[in-house]
Order: structure tokens, then sequence, then C-alpha cells
């Protein structure tokens, strides 16, 4: 395999990948923005005192990290034509990943609130500022400080979870790789180049965390 | 056709489920033996040592695990190997463990105040005695949330080898949806299953968290 490693395929195929390394990037990115909002939402349901409020956003938050993205994904995706939602299967894919992210957003933001001590708490009470003015003022310009490098580590695992689309025949960078793997059996050039462009956007992402932290000064933080 | 009543899904299911779980042990016991391996390169003086245990972890944590397995799946035959998706599955998954894990515990090791090796050396222990008795018990200790945690993720990540043909949970499912085109009961019961093997550890986690926050 390795003595005719074929460069010059992975050189034909190169606009190939390019189409998918892009493909990756708007949709994950994408992705992540539907996750950050699914996440504010169940963030706040979650840190609400009603029980109503409070009960269903954790048992959604429970479920969705209690099982695989990839039954949550095949859910959607043959289940959503049977309620009579046809949908492209790019917006399914991003759908599940936002919605299945999104879980985990929520815990981070939640980690993020909790983490700003009791007495900042009590001591915006004591001098008679309401709760949108607590949390406007004192809690969120913190919480904001200690959630961005875990936020950036939740990116990372979205760009990885974005390979699963492949399997709903999404036209992102794993499918780029399976193509050329399948269409010449040339499994080692596939795999290989889209290996290199994955740890691309993982080094990428992973100094951004690493800047950001430096940046915010919450370093050695955990990413 | 055959016909599929509900406790025919539930019992073809829960069947599959056995191999779910014999494959989440085997990954699991694999990739912690392969992981101290790893984390032994990775906490090493050495510099290339470090640097090529960096680089192990480095590709198995930034590239898609779904990526990994068709890599072993259709790149080791090409090396003369013969794979079968069983084969193809643990080997998978156990490199991909066996990273995390590594990177888990070497958290809890750089955790350690460095007097705690100090103190080994001056009780005339060596390097592999100062790890043995000293080190990784502690470094195990204080990491067992995180290693719970991944223990989750690595239940939930066998459902990808349904996708190189391993016969799981997922891959079962597949077929049984293909035959009754009940998407929603037969996706819902999987969900189900998956959730009754992890939510008890994701509690078990956030419990221990809990206990060493305190």
């Amino acid at each position: 395999m390795l003595e005719n490693f074929s460069f010059r395929t992975i050189a034909e195929y190169l606009p190939l990948f390019g189409q998918g390394l892009v493909t990756t990037v708007w949709l994950s990115a994408l992705s992540f923005i539907g996750a950050l909002v699914v996440g504010i939402v169940l963030c706040a349901a979650n840190l609400q005192r009603a029980w109503m409020f409070r009960a269903p956003a954790k048992a959604y938050i429970d479920a969705v990290r209690a099982t695989p993205l990839l039954a949550q994904l095949y859910f959607l995706y043959f289940g959503l034509p049977r309620l009579g939602f046809v949908l492209p299967e790019l917006v399914v894919g991003i759908l599940a990943l936002s919605l299945n992210s999104g879980a985990y957003v929520a815990e981070i933001i939640r980690a993020g609130i909790l983490s700003i001590p009791r007495g900042q708490v009590e001591a915006s009470v004591a001098s008679g500022m309401t709760y949108a003015q607590r949390m406007r003022l004192v809690i969120l310009p913190q919480a904001f400080k200690v959630t961005i490098p875990p936020l950036l580590g939740q990116a990372i695992v979205l760009v990885k979870d974005s390979a699963l689309l492949s399997l709903i025949s999404v036209a992102e960078l794993t499918r780029a790789g399976q193509l050329l793997a399948s269409d010449r059996f040339m499994p080692a050039e596939g795999f290989i180049t889209i290996a290199a462009f994955y740890l691309l956007l993982y080094y990428g992402l992973k100094g951004l965390a690493v800047l950001s932290s430096r940046w915010l000064g919450t370093a050695g933080a955990r990413i | 056709m055959i016909e599929f009543t509900f406790w025919d899904i539930v019992r073809n299911l829960l069947l599959a489920a056995r191999w779910t779980v014999l494959l989440s042990l085997a990954a699991f016991v694999g990739g912690a033996l392969v992981g101290l391996v790893v984390l032994f390169f990775r906490i090493a003086k050495n510099k290339w040592s470090k640097r090529v245990a960096s680089g192990y972890i480095a590709l198995f944590q930034g590239t898609p695990l779904l990526m990994q397995l068709f890599m072993m799946f259709f790149g080791l035959p090409m090396l003369g190997l013969r794979i079968e998706p069983w084969t193809a599955a643990v080997l998978g998954l156990t490199f991909f463990a066996s990273a995390y894990l590594a990177e888990i515990w070497r958290s809890g090791v750089d955790a350690l105040p460095r007097g705690q090796w100090d103190a080994g050396a001056s009780l005339g222990l060596h390097y592999l005695q100062e790890l043995r008795l000293i080190i990784l018990p502690q470094a195990f200790a204080i990491t067992r949330a995180p290693t719970v945690g991944f223990l989750v993720q690595l239940i939930k990540s066998t459902a990808l080898t349904s996708i190189i043909g391993f016969e799981e949970l997922v891959r079962t499912s597949n077929a049984i949806n293909n035959a009754t085109f009940e998407p929603f009961k037969v996706y819902g019961l999987v969900a189900l299953i998956f959730f009754v093997m992890c939510f008890p550890l994701t509690q078990y986690a956030r419990r221990l968290e809990r206990a060493a926050a305190r």
C-alpha cells in the first residue's frame, strides 16, 4: 500500500477535498450557532426555580447526553419524513448537530454561571439590583470568561461529529475521502488526506482556545 | 414478509445490545492497557518520547472516530492483514480510547504536587516504583470522574461500528427499521437502551465530581 501511495491521485481529487473542507467548516459553524441558541434556552430553563421549566430542560439534556448522536441522527432522518417533514439531508444534519451539541453547551454555560461565587450574588442583591441587572452586570460577564475555552472545546467535538453527516450523504470532508477510497480503491490516500484536514481544523480551534484563555485571563482552564 | 410484533423488536434489540456491552468492555480494557503505555511515554522526561505520545493523542482526538474506523477497516487489508468487522471495531475503539484515557490520566499526574515525586525519590524508590506505588494510584483516584465520563462516551461511540458492519444495537435497529418502517418506535427503543446503559454512569460521574469538588 505505502510503496505505491499516490500523491497524484490526491492532487487530482484536491478540488473535491477543498469543497468538502469548506462544507464541513460552514455546516459546523451553522450547527454551532444553532447549538448556542439551543444551549442558552435550555440553560435558562434549567436555572429556573419553577419545576415546569426546569424538569423538561433537565430531561432533554440527560436524554441527549446519554444516547449516541448516530441514533439521534437516524431518529430524525427516518422519523421526520413520517411526520410529513421532507427536508434536505443537509438541513436534517445541521438540525441533529445543533440539537445534540445544544445539550452539551447548556451544561457548559450552567457550569460557568454556577462557578461564580455565591457572595457575588449576595453582594448584588445587597446593592439593590434586580434579577436582570444582576445577570447582565455581574454574573454573565464573569461566566462568559470561563465558558469560552470549553465552548471552543465543544466546537472541536462538533467538527468531528459532523463526519457522521457523510452517512446521510452530505458532501462534506469525510464523504470526499470515501469517494476517493471507493472510486479508485485507494482508502489510504482518501482517509489520510481527510485526517490531515481534520487535524488542521483541530489544531486551529485548539490554538484559538489556548489564545482565548490567555486573553481572558483564565489560563490553565480545562479545554 | 415477516411480521414484527413489539416484543420481537424489543427482543432483537436486547440481543444486539449484548454486543454493544461486550464491545464497550473490550475497548475499555484494551484502551486502558494501551493508554497506560501512551501515558508512560507522555510523562517521560525524554523530549522525543513526549512528542511522539502527544502526536498520537492529537491524531486520535483531532480526527473523527468514523474516519479512524474506516482507516482500520479499509486500510489494514491493504497492508495484507485480514480484517473483519469485529476486529476493526475492537482495534479502532481501543486506539481511540487509549488516546483519551492517556490524556485524562496525564492531567491527573500533572495535578500531583512535585513533592510526591521528591518524597518517593528520597525513600530510594526508582522511577517505575514511584509511578506504581505513589503517582499512578493518586492520579487514577483524582481522575475517576472524567474516566467514568469517558466510558459513557465510549459506549455511545460503539454505535459507529455499525457503519463498518459490526452487528451491534444500531446496525440491528437499521435492519428492523427497514423491515417495519417504524423509525420512531425502533430508534426510540435504541435510544432508551443506550440511556439505560449510560445514564447511571453519568449520574455516578456527576456524584464523583461533586465529591471531588468538596
